[in-house]
């Protein structure tokens, strides 16, 4: 049993954050130039992670071709050494992890605008270097990140959060103290829409109270567009300054 | 080389809140993690103080849209300059030691508790955590504290130096939290005041050079108000206080110290210390036993150093004492009031009478040698006579809580009115008396007091503790209900202003809608429709004379088909009881009413108890019923449940009841019902006894008032009717039922009672005493053997004599206990007592906070209304078990406490000569059970016989010899002798405690 | 990256002249730019992050636990994890036991700076992400693990050293930590190019090498293992013994440096 104060009366949280609060946000894109087509690194709290895009490129294999649109792949390394305790296996092919990697290309094989570059392969690859909750929400993030820098065409932003219910406290953009101390709900919103592509709930969380969740999550949501935006548009006049330089 | 992690950076996030990193090891179970948290820093914390213009203008709302509320007074307690108007910030070892005091609500108002404090004691003790939070919520008006987030706050949050100590980082944070209090106040002339017991952080506030904070002791502080004289004996004793005194004269007493940490982990985890909870023996307060998972019995814990202060109760790591020091259990009778009683409180001399004990072996044994010396231990715990014995070496968890007791008078010097020592004996006599200072001792010496226990020193032969508050004279009956009340930890203060306001609006105006599918009505209350209208069954109540609180009602009716339709009707508590209130939060912690002989200490308030939900004859009511069809010999065909309104006929006593149904005349339909349902009963016990259902007895009694004076006049032992076992068949029958039902809805989660088969070890010594009296034996093999053993142990010239067994089977049992079905398997859901598979408790939802949980799950199942979460999580349900089951254990242990109260306060008047039966058999004593009172009591030897050398002691035959008083020839006494003895009460002359003596005749 | 014969032949054949001319201007005892950043996982103990000039990347964090000595003897463990590969893949396996052998011979990491009472040590587990490599990878994680060890910092012991006869859990201060202080190996790779040593090979230069040698350093010295290692799977051919002399002496020269810039990070 918890003995924390996971939401004091108060009205603090065991971090210091107010219910309605985000994490630290901070994100890059193009930190792997050489080694991918896209690249983002990001931080949301305590994850830390590294997401390269390769495409879209020829496929390895012809049988793997699509004529009509672009095959999407994600793979999702979560490292050992991720958690506070090393864990033994790679997770390599954890039923958890396979799940992810599902949940995400379905996410976004309706999100980018695959038909527009037929017969290839667009690979994701995804390296979480260290996780302190809301993992799921931060993939998301990582991964559109990557896809803008890639310059692979979307329909919208894809923005992804947590959303924990204590009592009857939604809390946004839940630590891993908190996940474990409450059932959470993550949200992948579209854009600034009230647009949901994907809403997951891994566990039990009354009817009656998932729409107060899920209103502060898609806030939320919105929020982490503007500042993933934001710095989209930080490095992009960058780019063009240095280029103009040149 | 140590140095700290590199120093985390501080981030800027936004205006007013930036974020930095928390590094610290987490070692556990010998390993040691890092880890690494998020923490962030904000300007938004307000003061919380009346005056302040500022922090007004700060504050953001919470989740629920509400802002913090500002209670620090804008004029508070002036004190003589420098301190003036002031507020006290505390530091957590005055919360650890002197919690009672902040509670008192003669000081301390205007209080700051610093999170890094408010986390400090939630690691050190939550139970103490839980009271100052409570206090924070609750002091709105009167004593108002808060916490301010110190930790949060970008003004006062502080960096831990290279090599500082984590408590001296803490204290600084202290210390900066009240630098900006004072700073932050000064505008509005208020001070701050730290309040610590800690000399070095009194010392670093002096020495800091920026600060001009102005600190005091407790002592000082108290000494400092105007109403110093009241609340001084309150102030809790820690050993530091008079220490240089003693330390110096008297030094040949000392317990052993407790092992390091990393000992107890290191022996815990490689088997070689272990860890229990303690057991005090009721007969040797110098004896204990632990239980532990490795041994088939119980391990020994023999002498006051090897008990080295550990209290009846607590938490303790215990490693085995060499095999030399094995011994049987003793057979003698100690209790500490009678023991050293001349023992003088300013002194700590001990005389060395346990030289037998450890004498703290100074050959290093190591782990390896205790492994198999723990092999031993076990295989002589197999053997009878000379069992292994442990010493306590660390306390896990002390039991410590407030303890009623009364002055030692032998300790007091009643012409001194200045403060001193004095020993307070408490009631439950496992435990020693206790040392505490007192400059009432005079005043007090008649009086039942409560005090609270701060600390037991190596150097110290008894608890010191401090005076909490007197509840009366000794032996008035408000101060002895009282004191019994606290001493089983039972609520008994009125509901509070904040459980009140769940109430109905109409108060006792209120009325079930006359239609169910009233606009109106519904509109207030969509579920009404989903009620089914019962009222036009023939529903009564059969209850004990002068039940207020009905909880249930049955009707039957018969079938076309021959079959009957029996319903058993339940107040619809949780209709008013909705989780999530103060309202539902009050009764869980209450967990059950308790009843005392001349009081009831309702787990709800009296509305609903008495009014709203008892379903009281004439008056429409809302009830969960459960209708079964049963046809002729009580077999269920359909069981159906459902939420209604019922409308009782008539509230019958027992005995109303059993006259109604055996008149002949009466032929209306409602006796007819009643009839089926006695027969159907009949059945139904039968069909349970045939499974095995054991019939047990305990010596219960009822203390008849005299209904004027409402003294006590008269002891009865309680007669059972055809009529009592009727109503309780079919409760019987609608738990099982519901639990079924709530099993197959949430099989997880779902509120269930069980009783576990005892262990053939505690029949032990039972069957080894009916194997050598009277040639009889118990058989444990199944339920149903055990019944049809006990049927079987019949003296046939002593009628009386099957009931002594049965009672004394009862102690052998284990105790039936609540639980959430995810907690066991299957097959461990049984009631072994009832011989059923799986139960639970739904029929008394008024008085029982499991029932009030059944009836939610059971709503839930049948898709009445969505189960709250608090009944869906498995950690929620496993804290409420826990609650209720030891809430249930202190409400049998207080009812039980009243009854003898009042039996002595009988007895009292009529001193008589009754009929005993011997139970128990010592070496200086034996042990009587009458049953016509229902007490039992040892007599020492001394007062058996005028020459106690001369007495022999037989363990094998269960037999005492001696020469009775006023007699030249020897007399045997057996166990299950039956005797006469004369019963009269008397008060000790030490304790001052009344209690029934009995003398042989 | 694939060159064409052409391309093959004239770069083998200035790399092979004398002096070798690289195709990057470098010397051939001359290394590329190189960028190591540590302690930025801060959930472990120690971590570093190596980015080549070619973009080449690998993260190595530092965990540790503590174990009894009796039951457990291997006190470090190394696991690779290389981007696109399996985790049975010959190269990770390849490299994964090279560095293990590394690290645990007789001059690697010495496991008494590990030991914490007569019962217990700390185990160290070096794991090794490469993202993304375009030469062989193994220099580069030497160089990589050479600083997270050097930057980690393990839990304080606080309980007592003697735990045999009377066992104590080891307990550990809540905040205080003490760097590790052990000198890791380090591993270099050349190529061998007609009768020229070349240190570091680029991935072209790998392209063409008749053969590489890579030769451990610890402690000031020249350590085992040294082996060959086929950098690419067409052009592999033996070498001449005066090579493996005048590779060892490249590196005995070159090697102080390079453990000179890692400590100074």
């Amino acid at each position: 049993m918890s003995r924390l104060e996971i939401y004091s009366p108060e009205g603090l949280r065991l971090d210091g954050r107010r219910w309605n609060e985000l994490r630290r946000f901070e994100s890059s894109i193009n930190t792997h130039p050489h080694a991918a087509d896209g690249s983002s690194y990001m931080e949301q709290g305590n994850n830390k992670i590294i997401t390269l895009v390769k495409g879209p490129k020829e496929p390895r294999l012809k049988s793997q071709m699509d004529t009509s649109k672009a095959l999407l792949n994600v793979s999702v390394n979560i490292t050992k050494f991720s958690k506070f305790e090393r864990s033994k296996s790679s997770h390599k092919n954890e039923r958890r992890v396979l799940e992810i990697q599902t949940s995400l290309v379905r996410m976004f094989e309706k999100n980018v605008m695959l038909n527009i570059y037929p017969r290839t392969v667009i690979d994701i690859e995804i390296h979480v270097l260290e996780q302190d909750g809301g993992i799921m929400g931060s993939l998301i993030n990582g991964i559109t990140l990557a896809l803008i820098d890639a310059g692979i065409s979307m329909f919208d932003y894809i923005s992804g959060i947590s959303v924990g219910l204590y009592d009857t406290t939604p809390l946004l953009d839940t630590n891993s103290l908190e996940e474990n101390a409450m059932s959470t709900v993550t949200l992948g919103v579209v854009g600034k829409s009230e647009k949901l592509s994907l809403l997951l709930v891994e566990d039990k969380i009354p009817l009656d109270r998932l729409e107060n969740v899920l209103a502060i999550g898609i806030a939320g949501a919105h929020r982490v567009r503007d500042l993933m935006d934001e710095e989209l548009r930080k490095h992009a006049q960058k780019r063009v300054s240095n280029a103009s330089v040149r | 080389m140590s140095v700290s992690a590199i120093a985390p950076r501080r981030k800027r996030l936004a205006d007013g809140l930036s974020v930095t990193q928390k590094v610290f090891v987490r070692s556990r179970n010998g390993g040691a993690t890092k880890i690494v948290r998020e923490h962030y820093l904000r300007s938004d914390i307000p003061c919380l103080s009346r005056s302040c213009t500022k922090c007004p203008q700060i504050v953001v709302p919470d989740a629920q849209n509400e802002l913090p509320k500002f209670i620090l007074s804008d004029s508070p307690l002036e004190l003589s300059a420098p301190i003036g108007k002031h507020y006290v910030v505390l530091d957590t070892n005055v919360v650890l030691q002197a919690i009672d005091l902040l509670e008192n609500p003669n000081c301390f108002f205007d209080v700051i508790v610093p999170q890094i404090v408010l986390d400090e004691v939630r690691n050190k003790s939550y139970p103490v955590y839980t009271r100052l939070r409570t206090l924070c919520r609750d002091s709105d008006d009167h004593k108002r504290f808060i916490v301010f987030h110190n930790e949060f706050s970008e003004h006062t949050f502080v960096e831990r130096l290279p090599n500082e100590t984590i408590n001296d980082r803490n204290d600084r944070a202290i210390r900066k939290t009240c630098q900006w209090y004072s700073e932050h106040l000064k505008p509005y002339d208020i001070n701050v005041v730290l309040v610590t017991n800690d000399r070095l952080n009194r010392e670093a506030a002096t020495k800091e050079v920026e600060s001009n904070i102005i600190t005091k002791s407790l002592v000082q502080y108290i000494e400092l108000l105007p109403n110093a004289d009241d609340i001084r004996d309150s102030i809790p004793q820690m050993d530091s206080f008079d220490k240089d005194l003693e330390r110096d004269t008297f030094s040949d007493f000392t317990f052993p110290e407790y092992y390091s940490t990393a000992r107890v982990m290191g022996g815990l985890k490689n088997g070689v210390l272990y860890q229990g909870n303690i057991q005090i023996s009721e007969y040797n307060f110098l004896e204990g036993s632990v239980s532990l998972p490795r041994f088939s019995k119980p391990v020994l814990i023999v002498g006051q150093k090897n008990l080295n202060r550990a209290f009846n109760g607590d938490q303790v790591i215990v490693e085995l004492l060499p095999q030399s020091e094995w011994k049987a259990p003793s057979s003698i009778v100690l209790d500490s009031e009678h023991f050293d009683v001349n023992d003088n409180p300013d002194i700590e001399a001990g005389d060395d009478d346990d030289n037998n004990e450890s004498s703290s072996n100074t050959t290093v044994i190591s782990d390896k040698q205790r492994r198999l010396l723990a092999k031993d231990a076990m295989i002589a715990q197999r053997s009878k006579k000379i069992q292994p014995t442990a010493k306590v070496v660390y306390i896990q968890r002390r039991s410590w809580r407030q303890y009623v007791g009364q002055l030692a008078p032998s300790s007091v010097d009643p012409q001194s009115s200045s403060t001193q020592n004095v020993f307070v004996i408490l009631m439950d006599k496992c435990l020693p008396k206790v040392r505490i200072r007192t400059r009432r001792a005079a005043e007090l010496l008649d009086k039942r007091i409560v005090i609270s226990i701060d600390s037991w020193p190596t150097t110290h032969k008894y608890p010191l503790g401090h005076f909490v508050r007197d509840l009366g004279t000794i032996e008035s009956a408000q101060a002895e209900t009282e004191a019994l009340l606290l001493e089983h930890d039972v609520e008994y203060r009125p509901f509070s202003k904040k459980v009140l306001e769940c109430l109905p609006a109409e108060g006792h105006d209120w009325k079930a809608p006359t239609k169910l599918d009233d606009p109106e009505a519904v509109s207030k209350d969509p579920l009404l429709t989903k009620r089914k209208d019962l009222r036009d069954k023939l529903i009564c109540s059969i209850d004990p004379p002068g039940c207020v609180d009905i909880d249930d009602a049955l009707h039957a009716k018969k079938l076309p088909n021959g079959n009957w339709e029996v319903g058993v009707h339940i107040a619809d508590v949780t209709h008013f009881v909705k989780p999530g209130t103060a309202l539902d939060a009050e009764g869980a912690a209450r967990g059950t009413s308790v009843y005392l002989v001349d009081k009831r200490i309702d787990m709800l308030p009296m509305l609903l108890g008495t009014d709203l939900c008892s379903l009281k004859p004439y008056v429409d009511r809302f009830a969960f019923s459960v209708i079964w069809e049963l046809d002729d010999s009580a077999n269920i065909v359909n069981v159906n449940f459902m939420k209604s309104v019922i409308r009782s006929r008539e509230a019958f006593s027992y005995e109303q009841a059993q006259l109604r149904i055996d008149d002949k005349t009466q032929n209306d339909e409602l006796t007819m019902g009643m009839r089926a349902l006695l027969k159907l009963s009949v059945k139904l016990k039968q069909k349970r006894l045939e499974a095995g259902a054991l019939n047990l007895a305990s010596p219960e009694v009822k203390v008849h008032m005299d209904s004027e004076t409402s003294d006590p006049n008269e002891v009865e032992i309680k007669k059972l009717l055809a009529t009592n076992s009727l109503v309780e068949e079919f409760m019987l029958l609608a738990n099982i039922s519901v639990a079924r039902k709530i099993y197959d809805a949430f099989p997880q989660t779902a509120m269930l009672r069980r009783h576990a088969a005892p262990p053939s070890t505690n029949f032990e010594i039972l069957n080894e005493m009916l194997n050598t009296r009277k040639n009889m034996s118990i058989s444990l093999e199944s339920s149903k053997a055990l019944a049809d053993s006990l049927d079987r142990c019949v003296d046939p010239e002593d009628p009386y004599f099957n009931t002594l067994v049965r009672i004394m089977s009862t102690r052998c049992m284990m105790a039936a206990q609540y639980f959430y079905s995810g907690a066991y398997s299957y097959p461990d859901f049984r009631h072994y007592g009832l011989a059923v598979d799986i139960y639970t408790h739904f029929t008394s939802p008024i008085r029982r906070y499991c029932d009030v949980v059944a009836h939610r799950q059971l709503a839930g199942a049948i898709g009445y209304e969505p189960l709250s979460l608090t009944h869906r999580d498995k950690n929620k349900m496993d804290m409420i078990c826990r609650n209720i089951n030891r809430k249930h254990r202190n409400a049998q242990f207080a009812g039980r406490a009243s009854i003898e109260y009042y039996v002595g306060q009988v007895m009292r008047n009529n001193e008589s000569t009754e009929t005993g039966y011997v139970i128990k058999v010592f070496n200086n004593g034996i042990v009587v059970l009458v049953p016509k009172f229902g007490v039992e009591g040892l007599i020492r030897l001394d007062n058996l016989t005028e020459d106690p050398n001369s007495a022999a002691f037989d363990e094998v035959e269960y037999k005492l010899t001696f020469v009775p008083t006023n007699s030249d020839k020897a007399r045997d006494v057996y166990v299950f002798d039956k005797v006469e003895v004369q019963v009269r009460s008397v008060m000790d002359p030490i304790t001052s405690k009344r209690k029934a003596e009995l003398l042989l005749k | 990256m694939s060159l064409s014969v052409a391309e093959k032949s004239y770069l083998y054949d200035s790399l092979a002249s004398t002096p070798s001319i690289r195709p990057d201007g470098r010397l051939p005892h001359q290394f590329r730019p190189i960028e190591i950043f540590t302690d930025f996982l801060p959930s472990s103990n120690g971590s570093s992050r190596i980015i080549a000039s070619d973009g080449s990347e690998c993260i190595v964090s530092i965990k540790s636990k503590v174990v009894d000595h009796h039951v457990e003897n291997e006190l470090l463990q190394v696991d690779v994890d290389i981007a696109g590969q399996r985790d049975d893949a010959l190269v990770v396996e390849t490299i994964t036991s090279l560095l293990n052998k590394v690290l645990k011979s007789g001059s690697g990491v010495d496991s008494s700076m590990l030991q914490l009472t007569k019962k217990y040590s700390f185990k160290i587990f070096v794991d090794v992400l490469v993202i993304s490599s375009h030469s062989h990878p193994v220099s580069l994680i030497s160089f990589a693990i050479y600083s997270a060890l050097n930057s980690t910092y393990l839990p304080k012991l606080i309980s007592a050293f003697d735990d045999l006869e009377v066992e104590e859990l080891p307990t550990f201060h809540d905040y205080d930590m003490v760097k590790l202080d052990i000198n890791p190996p380090l591993v270099f790779i050349l190529a061998v190019v007609g009768n020229n040593m070349l240190l570091d090979p680029a991935a072209n230069e790998s392209e063409v090498a008749n053969n590489g040698l890579i030769i451990s350093w610890s402690n000031g010295k020249i350590t085992s293992p040294i082996r060959s290692v086929a950098l690419n799977d067409s052009n592999v051919k033996s070498f001449k013994p005066h090579l493996l002399k005048q590779g060892l002496a490249m590196v005995e020269k070159y090697a102080p440096d390079v453990v000179r810039s890692l400590e100074n990070l």
